[in-house]
């Protein structure tokens, strides 16, 4: 045998090595070896950018012969996160669909697809300057995306319209110097489409205001019952990336016409968010160094098979209605498949819930099928309001209904339909609706009594809510009417 | 002589130990999240054990928020390197499951600190009996096909991960595939997957730090530019990350900035004090001849190595042995290693304490084991090259080495200098 060339190095002596060991065990700093090696891939990624947050769908304030579609993405945006700060993923397709016959499938779909370009892949940093414009060449980590209408009948595409192609996504807002004058440069990224109407894409203030950190803790309300403020809004300060397009009314109904009435036959339709991701096949065909076909490599395996990994409709399902084991499955399905959810919306364990921690006396309560099933909520979750989103042989299904025929009003009430304003929630939802109030006192029983005449509300149900009433910033008046991100240079997000 | 070196130890053990103290002031200043209504010092992931930890002292039987703890725990070993955190999660595992006995998420969870602390067996076991009791959540896979590597069952491991991916295409599952995908020799894939998962993101940082830098390390076999791009990114992610340091430390050495790589090696070791760069630091001190300094972070990586409380280390403190230390440690070391792991990993750490140990016929046997994926890492070609060479094999000898040198010429700072007599 050969002498090698590293021979173990000179004993150290056994004194130096306790040494060292008492002095470092002595402060606690010995439980280090290795950092995460590829062969440790993290688990708990989550999977942000293709996580919708929140989808609203009303008939424009501004402009009653269209209709206004928001879906956000990425939640807890922080606004200082540079220097890398925040995108839609290039690999995501973005979904919204409206299934305008109540068939509980797809009958259109407006489609996003991203493209991110570095200009100088030299420098990792997001601008080597201040932008100014929407081609400014400082603006260095950029995304432009193409908006893509797909209809079907029955679930199989028959037609495919491109909308808009290369529109610009503003920058996120970094702060005045890198980003000086950042309403002209959202302004700049709101394009017209091809069809009359209007899109937007990019980073928003997070829409959504609730007293999350209450909710989740066992649903307290910090101040009872609820309706008078004192609950603190933990979305506040943070940003979202938002797509917002407008749409001519005539163009979604199942007509194409514009409906005369609320009760006409083309009035009603429900809308949701989606995400998908191509899978992929964990070895490619031919490709490394051996016969990949001992291993098991799997012919036409999941290589560019679209998986759906986010659905959104209505405001808490997910977080309240599906159960925790559940999630891969809720957000892998489709609507016309909701049955299997029926239960828990029938027999929600929030009721019980409510019942236990204040004692309201919550309408009775059992499976679904039976006679004490929840057909209040059935109707709000499932199956529409009837006289208002409920389309004519409806399919159970979760999705966000919207009466395209109810012109917006002047005096908008943020509980909608609870609060006498049926142009709000869950006559689709607008953004200022205070979804959060309006689902807690629907679960206790607001609405019961207009599917059981003679139920006598526990008063306490009308008056429950979070204690937060209205989101930090105002929303705007125009599309995309939500309110600008804040900015990372001045923002404390979650500060109260 | 003796004191004069014992001195130097201790102090660069109190630099590591003031230094890593400032690295950890430096990043939780650094998170405007703090600002919460916890106290406002701690980074993200410690403000997340603290909230969950006063909720879990109301609702101590609520699956969701003891997971939460967990994953939080998780997140932190990952930042930090302290496996010590483990045992808080048994802890809460424990606590959670008297009243939810039957509940497969804690037994996923379970299954993901025993992988954590290398009992692939463990872990294997609690996430099948998880598995049967849910199948249709993603990461449950993933965790399977984890085990399942680190056991050696490779084709077990490609269905399984197959299933995690085609529920769940995001970062997870991305990052997964890449290491298959390197395993088997498509470092091409590899790279592939990881800017799919890198594209994904995370909700931690970290994760996507940890990306970019497995994707600089790929990078760094063909394009060194393209490696150090990968390892700024990563710091831009997730400032002061060690290992991305570690990586830039590479790039210096293949560019033969032998300055900034010991600059950025010593970075790497402040912030983060693990057995990993200071072993880093004995190779790199040892191929500039200061055999002083060598012995010293040598010395260090040996005592973190055994101090390394609850985890099984036998596989990384074995090549280590094996390299740096007693060889009779290193070979029963090795044997564990391996009946625990009978991976490619395991029969490599096994076959060269054999050769170490001058039984290289039996070394030839592991080596081949170890090799089974094909000629891909290249750690274990040059081991197969250093067995075929004491076995007088000279065709094949040569043949490795130059395989080790077209996969990865820089792969081991210790390594790469004696390939390079080797070949010439």
């Amino acid at each position: 045998m050969k002498t090698h060339t590293w021979q173990t190095l000179p004993a150290r002596s056994i004194t130096l090595a306790v040494v060292v060991s008492m002095l470092i065990g002595s402060l606690g700093l010995v439980n280090y070896t290795n950092a995460s090696s590829h062969r440790e891939a993290p688990l708990i990624s989550g999977d942000p950018k293709a996580d919708a947050t929140d989808l609203y769908a009303f008939v424009s304030p501004d402009s009653s012969t269209t209709a206004t579609f928001i879906a956000n993405y990425l939640p807890f945006e922080e606004p200082g996160g540079g220097p890398n700060f925040y995108s839609f993923d290039d690999n995501v397709l973005y979904e919204i669909k409206i299934d305008n016959n109540g068939d509980a499938m797809p009958d259109i779909s407006y489609q996003f697809r991203f493209n991110t370009v570095t200009l100088n892949p030299n420098t990792f940093l997001y601008n080597t300057g201040p932008i100014t414009s929407l081609t400014d060449p400082d603006f260095n980590v950029r995304q432009t995306y193409t908006v893509t209408r797909k209809e079907y009948s029955n679930g199989r595409e028959t037609k495919s319209t491109e909308l808009a192609a290369n529109i610009p996504v503003p920058p996120s807002n970094v702060g005045p110097k890198s980003t000086p004058n950042y309403a002209d440069l959202q302004a700049a990224a709101v394009k017209p489409l091809s069809n009359g109407g209007k899109v937007f894409a990019g980073q928003s203030d997070d829409s959504f205001f609730a007293d999350i950190g209450g909710l989740f803790d066992l649903l307290t309300i910090r101040t009872l019952p609820g309706n008078a403020g004192g609950g603190v809004d933990g979305l506040k300060g943070y940003n979202v990336q938002s797509i917002a397009i407008q749409i001519p009314i005539k163009d979604l109904t199942l007509d194409r016409s514009v409906p005369a009435t609320a009760t006409s036959s083309n009035a009603i339709v429900g809308v949701w968010t989606t995400s998908s991701r191509q899978s992929m096949n964990v070895l490619r065909e031919n490709q490394g160094r051996d016969d990949n076909e001992r291993y098991g490599r799997r012919e036409g395996g999941g290589d560019k098979k679209w998986v759906q990994v986010s659905r959104l409709g209505a405001p808490l399902v997910n977080e309240v209605v599906i159960p925790l084991g559940q999630k891969d499955t809720w957000n892998a399905s489709k609507p016309q498949d909701d049955a299997q959810y029926a239960q828990s919306v029938a027999n929600p364990e929030l009721g019980t819930l409510l019942h236990a921690l204040y004692n309201i006396a919550v309408p009775p309560q059992g499976a679904f099928g039976t006679p004490s099933q929840r057909d209040d909520l059935i109707a709000v979750f499932l199956t529409g309001i009837p006289n208002l989103t409920k389309p004519a042989n409806v399919k159970p299904s979760e999705e966000l209904r919207l009466n395209l025929a109810i012109k917006p009003t002047a005096t908008p009430n943020k509980l909608g339909v609870l609060g006498g304003d049926i142009q709000g929630y869950p006559n689709g939802r607008r953004l200022a609706d205070d979804v959060t109030d309006a689902s807690i006192r629907a679960v206790a029983g607001a609405a019961y009594a207009l599917f059981h005449p003679g139920f006598s509300v526990d008063p306490l149900a009308n008056q429950l809510g979070d204690g937060v009433d209205a989101n930090d910033v105002p929303f705007r008046t125009s599309f995309p009417y939500l309110a600008l991100p804040a900015s990372g240079f001045a923002s404390m997000p979650h500060s109260n | 002589m003796k004191d004069k070196k014992s001195l130097m130890v201790i102090g660069i053990a109190i630099l590591a130990i003031v230094l890593s103290g400032t690295f950890v002031w430096f990043h939780n200043t650094r998170t405007k999240e703090a600002s919460t209504a916890v106290a406002s010092s701690l980074s993200p992931s410690e403000q997340t054990i603290l909230t969950l930890k006063n909720r879990i002292a109301t609702e101590p039987n609520t699956v969701s928020l003891s997971i939460g703890l967990a994953d939080a725990y998780l997140q932190r070993i990952r930042e930090t390197g302290d496996v010590s955190l483990y045992v808080a999660i048994e802890k809460v595992l424990d606590a959670v499951a008297v009243n939810n006995p039957d509940n497969d998420e804690i037994l996923a969870k379970r299954a993901e600190v025993a992988n954590g602390r290398h009992d692939f067996k463990k872990g294997y076991e609690f996430i099948t009996e998880a598995l049967v009791k849910n199948g249709n959540t993603a990461g449950y896979y993933g965790i399977k096909s984890d085990s399942e590597i680190e056991l050696g069952k490779y084709d077990d491991a490609l269905a399984t991960l197959q299933k995690m991916v085609d529920i769940k295409p995001n970062f997870s599952s991305f990052s997964r595939v890449a290491y298959q995908r390197e395993l088997h020799g498509d470092s091409e894939g590899a790279l592939e997957a990881l800017a799919a998962a890198i594209s994904s993101g995370s909700v931690h940082n970290e994760n996507v730090a940890w990306a970019l830098v497995e994707s600089g390390k790929l990078h760094l076999r063909t394009d060194v530019n393209e490696a150090e791009r990968d390892f700024n990114q990563a710091l831009g992610a997730y400032p002061n990350y060690a290992p991305a340091f570690e990586g830039l430390a590479r790039v210096a050495y293949a560019q033969g900035k032998k300055d900034i790589a010991e600059q950025q090696y010593v970075a790497a070791f402040k912030t983060l004090p693990l057995a990993q760069f200071a072993t880093a630091l004995g190779n790199f001190y040892g191929s500039e001849g200061d055999t002083t300094k060598s012995s010293q972070y040598y010395a260090l990586a040996d005592i973190a190595y055994k101090n390394s409380r609850g985890t099984n280390v036998d596989l990384e403190y074995s090549l280590f042995l094996s390299d740096h230390g007693d060889k009779q440690e290193a070979l029963s070391r090795a044997v564990s290693a391996y009946t625990a792991r009978p991976s490619v990993l395991g029969a490599d750490a096994y076959a060269w304490a054999l050769f170490t140990n001058n039984r290289i016929a039996e070394a030839e046997t592991y080596i081949l084991e170890a090799l089974r994926l094909g000629e891909n890492d290249p750690q274990i070609v040059f081991h197969a090259g250093m067995i075929a060479e004491a076995l007088g094999k000279k065709d094949v000898t040569l043949a490795y080495f130059k395989q080790a040198y077209e996969l990865d010429q820089y792969a081991s700072v210790y390594y790469s200098s004696i390939l390079a007599t080797k070949l010439k």
